[in-house]
């Protein structure tokens, strides 16, 4: 789960689409490079081919800049999950987590994307990048053994900020994510 | 140089002892590691030197280049030449498709591995928490399973691998190969174990590498790196030094034994009588060592000093005063060499032995077998007064000194104390541990009887802190045995009210795999073992990098091993150990002097601690006091005593006491600008005590009030008039 959060959060804070693809002017690159701190409701639908029912669940997501990431899940169960620039943990335990696999380059891949470097993106998978009439999608093919050994296929959309996250597994499981803007901070949670 | 019967017998004994030796006994080897001289005691546990080795002979090589594609193919070819020359050992390969195979290999032998917390709550029996946690992942996880839920419906071998501390390895796999890929760069990593058993072997393997890479070097770089590197850099180097230095040495000596005699006769014997010498101080060494070290030869060189000495001496006059003082100075050197051979330190053994084979040996020739007549013009009375408060002032200054420099004296044998390595290389060992990221400080070594008791025993370890090791990935037949049963239990308590709350459309149902045997491991992973593992005096041991140190339990079978320090910490063992062995040295040596000169002894032994304390006081204002300055003192104190002897004497012979004291101090003098430190030192200790050993014996020798002339005129009639 921790691995694959940091790939949900690499995706969605980082510009997508070919650098000779996406224009300067991109509403999602204008987004992005304005990010400081953001925070989003989310809505979560999976679908397990070996289980009759979508599985749902809720919770709340911030970034922030230099700082790091809170998620909060709320239904079915109660989760906690921080990540600051040096660590990993679970809130309402108090328990460090172990050390989180690839940290070191998940890590670095952020800080590069944080200063506008796309090319790191390129080494992770093939972008495709669509823009019109206000609205954008990307469609991420990933290459790098590490991810493209487990996921299909990632695909991002928005307007002027992103709304829709859906993740397809090699195994057919599906997860959709919807995404709400939130005016709540919960920056002085980050930290272990 | 004619030789008569009993010099004729003495050279056939002793070819004939050679030659007993070589056929009963073989040629001994050499040995020209650092790591050959010590035996490797961690937690009073000897270290088998297969596992010292294994990490010292390591030559680490990274391929760097703009692209993946271009390191590889240099890679390649390097690899395959290697493999020509016959180089085998080298780490290359990767298991291609790294992360399938072992994923392959965990859903293959599943229900052998649980996680840390899983099997805790196992054993509490707290299948509930098991299940509870497997429901709320497999909802809202966005993780992907190893395996699918119909085969892992608990997701038991998901945990296992999430959970899975990271091994200390920061290298990943691409296309077979261990790389890297930091700002643009591609790194690609190839290890070699070298096998150092001759060092001209050791070293025409490095030439080789090196003389493969240079025409490989247009489009990539080759960072080398590791030990054998740096052994070989400073060998060579010194190997040169050393043979300019010993010409210089071996020069200066002919002059000074010619200036001294004007006699090419008995210059040719002296020549003679050092040859003799060695060869029967390597007959002694012969005999009682099956391994010798270098550095025994080293230190051995002092021998010169002593051949000199007796020559000298031995030509210069045939009084039977000065026969007595060569005696005497036999007898009192001897038993300064004695206690090293009660040392538990091989090198000082050998040291010893070597020593007191040559003493014996020129002792025996000269005095006895081969002593020609000499015309060397006889006015040795030279009374030498120094004011008595010229002695008292020079004493103060010497307590000065001693003083000064034992106030700031630090002792350290750190690995920067006794080697500097070149800016280059520096430059080259920054490259790879940034690249290893600093992957391991310290070796977790746990032994066992076979590998199923040595892998039990790191999971023992593991209960308390969980790291990534050989039980990480082959836990041991009884922990298989004993998940599979938990795993069992698990589906028959849980698996329906899972179903329940996940509404599975399958019937999930526990399924039955093998135990994981050594020999299906290494079907799989065949370089795994001989990479971790090392059968060593019938005991296996597993090796095990640690990115950080853990605290082990009170266990005997385990040790953490620090390669990089533990050289200091053995150095320093040693040193206390030898200190020991210097103060009984002295006593030995006080007690000879009291039985030859009775009540004046404590006179005699002055010059020699004087000198011994003045020059580590003296060094120590810029060098760090290691264990080879320790070590060169035993010479210094071995040679110094025959300075005052027969400074000391009534009837001095100053100028063969003065023309042995130059030969030796230039010949370790010269020693002291070879650029490995160690036998740097050992020149600069030497040098330095002989040259305090012989100015405090001859200013503190006994004046003779009736016979008293002008200091300067004194001194200016030492030199040989033609």
């Amino acid at each position: 789960m921790k691995c694959f959060f940091a790939l949900f959060f690499l995706l969605l804070f980082s510009p997508m689409g070919h650098a000779a693809a996406i224009p300067d002017d991109a509403i999602f690159i204008n987004w992005f490079k304005q990010l400081n701190n953001a925070t989003f409701a989310y809505q979560q639908t999976k679908n397990i081919p070996e289980i009759d029912t979508p599985l749902k669940s809720t919770g709340i997501f911030q970034f922030v800049k230099d700082k790091g990431i809170f998620l909060k899940k709320e239904t079915p169960s109660k989760y906690t999950f921080v990540a600051s620039t040096e660590a990993y943990c679970i809130s309402e335990k108090r328990e460090m987590l172990k050390e989180l696999p690839y940290f070191e380059e998940i890590k670095s891949i952020i800080d590069e994307l944080l200063i506008g470097d796309l090319t790191t993106l390129y080494r992770l998978g093939e972008i495709s990048y669509f823009e019109s009439k206000g609205k954008w999608s990307l469609d991420m093919i990933p290459t790098q053994k590490d991810f493209s050994q487990f996921i299909s296929k990632i695909h991002l959309n928005g307007d002027k900020i992103p709304q829709r996250i859906n993740i397809e597994y090699k195994n057919k499981t599906k997860i959709e994510i919807i995404l709400t803007p939130k005016s709540q901070d919960f920056s002085n949670e980050i930290e272990c | 140089m004619k030789l008569n019967a009993k010099s004729i017998l003495f050279i056939g004994t002793l070819l004939l002892l050679f030659g007993v030796t070589f056929l009963s006994k073989g040629v001994p080897s050499l040995q020209t590691s650092l790591n050959d001289l010590f035996s490797v005691k961690v937690n009073n546990t000897i270290l088998p030197k297969e596992i010292v080795n294994k990490y010292s002979n390591n030559l680490s090589i990274i391929i760097e280049a703009s692209s993946f594609e271009l390191a590889k193919e240099k890679a390649d070819i390097l690899h395959t030449r290697l493999l020509e020359f016959g180089i085998n050992d080298i780490i290359y390969s990767a298991p291609k498709n790294m992360l399938e195979q072992g994923s392959e290999y965990l859903k293959k032998y599943k229900n052998s591995f649980l996680d840390t917390d899983t099997y805790k709550l196992l054993l509490q029996n707290k299948t509930t928490d098991v299940r509870q946690q497997t429901v709320q992942d497999i909802q809202t996880s966005w993780m992907p399973t190893i395996l699918p839920l119909r085969e892992d419906p608990f997701l038991l071998l998901t945990h296992y691998v999430q959970n899975m501390p990271k091994p200390a390895f920061s290298w990943r796999e691409k296309d077979g190969v261990f790389y890297q890929q930091k700002n643009e760069k591609f790194y690609i990593l190839m290890m070699i174990h070298l096998t150092q058993n001759d060092m001209n072997n050791f070293i025409e393997q490095i030439k080789f590498i090196q003389s493969v890479i240079q025409p490989l070097s247009k489009e990539v770089i080759f960072h080398l790196s590791g030990a054998p590197i740096h052994t070989v850099q400073m060998f060579q180097k010194s190997r040169t030094e050393i043979f300019i230095i010993s010409l210089l040495g071996a020069f200066s000596l002919l002059i000074l034994t010619y200036r001294l005699f004007s006699n090419i006769k008995i210059t040719l014997h002296i020549i003679f009588n050092l040859i003799l010498s060695f060869a029967c101080g390597c007959l002694l060494i012969f005999l009682f060592c099956s391994q010798i070290h270098i550095l025994t030869f080293a230190f051995g060189a002092s021998l010169i000093g002593i051949c000199i000495d007796y020559s000298y001496h031995r030509f210069w006059a045939t009084k039977t005063q000065n026969i007595q003082n060569i005696t005497y100075s036999f007898l009192t050197t001897v038993c300064c060499f004695v206690p090293l051979l009660l040392s538990s330190f091989p090198l000082l053994n050998q040291i010893a032995l070597f020593i007191i084979g040559g003493l014996i040996g020129t002792f025996i020739w000269i005095m006895f077998i081969c002593y020609p007549q000499t015309n060397i013009q006889k006015d040795l009375q030279l009374h030498l007064c120094f004011p008595k408060k010229a002695k008292v002032l020079f004493l103060v200054i010497g307590l000065f000194i001693i003083l000064f420099g034992f106030k700031n004296i630090n002792f350290s044998n750190s690995l920067q104390s006794l080697y500097q390595a070149h800016p280059s290389l520096i430059q080259e060992e920054k490259l790879s541990n940034e690249l290893n990221g600093h992957s391991y400080s310290h070796l977790l070594l746990v032994r066992g009887n076979s590998l199923q008791d040595t892998l039990e025993k790191e999971e023992k370890i593991k209960e308390s802190e969980d790291f990534f090791c050989l039980a990480s990935v082959l836990p041991s037949i009884n922990k298989q045995k004993q998940n599979h049963m938990l795993i069992k239990k698990l589906y028959q308590s849980e698996v329906k009210n899972l179903k329940a709350d996940l509404h599975f459309k399958f019937q999930p149902t526990y399924q039955q795999t093998e135990i994981i045997k050594e020999d299906q491991f290494k079907e799989i992973f065949p370089s795994y073992l001989n990479q971790f593992v090392i059968e060593a005096d019938q005991e296996t041991w597993a090796i095990t990098p640690l990115s950080k140190e853990i605290v082990l339990p009170n266990n005997s079978d385990a040790i953490l091993f620090d390669p990089t320090n533990y050289l200091a910490k053995e150095l320093d063992r040693y040193a206390i150990k030898s200190y020991q062995t210097l103060g009984f040295s002295l006593i030995c040596l006080l007690f000879t002097l009291v039985f030859i000169y009775r009540k004046k002894a404590i006179q005699y032994l002055i010059p020699s601690v004087l000198s011994c304390a003045e020059t580590v006081a003296l060094l120590s204002l810029t060098h760090d006091i290691t264990f080879f300055h320790l070590l060169s003192l035993f010479v210094v104190i071995g040679l110094g005593i025959d300075y005052t002897i027969f400074l000391f004497s009534p009837h001095k012979t100053i100028r063969p006491v003065l023309f042995s004291f130059l030969s030796s101090f230039i010949g370790f003098g010269l020693l002291s600008f070879v650029s490995f430190t160690m036998i740097s030192i050992m020149g600069k200790t030497i040098a330095l005590g002989l040259l305090f050993s012989f100015i405090n014996a001859f200013i503190l020798a006994n004046n003779d009030p009736e016979n008293t002339r002008k200091l300067g005129k004194q001194l200016l009639s030492i030199l040989p008039r033609k």
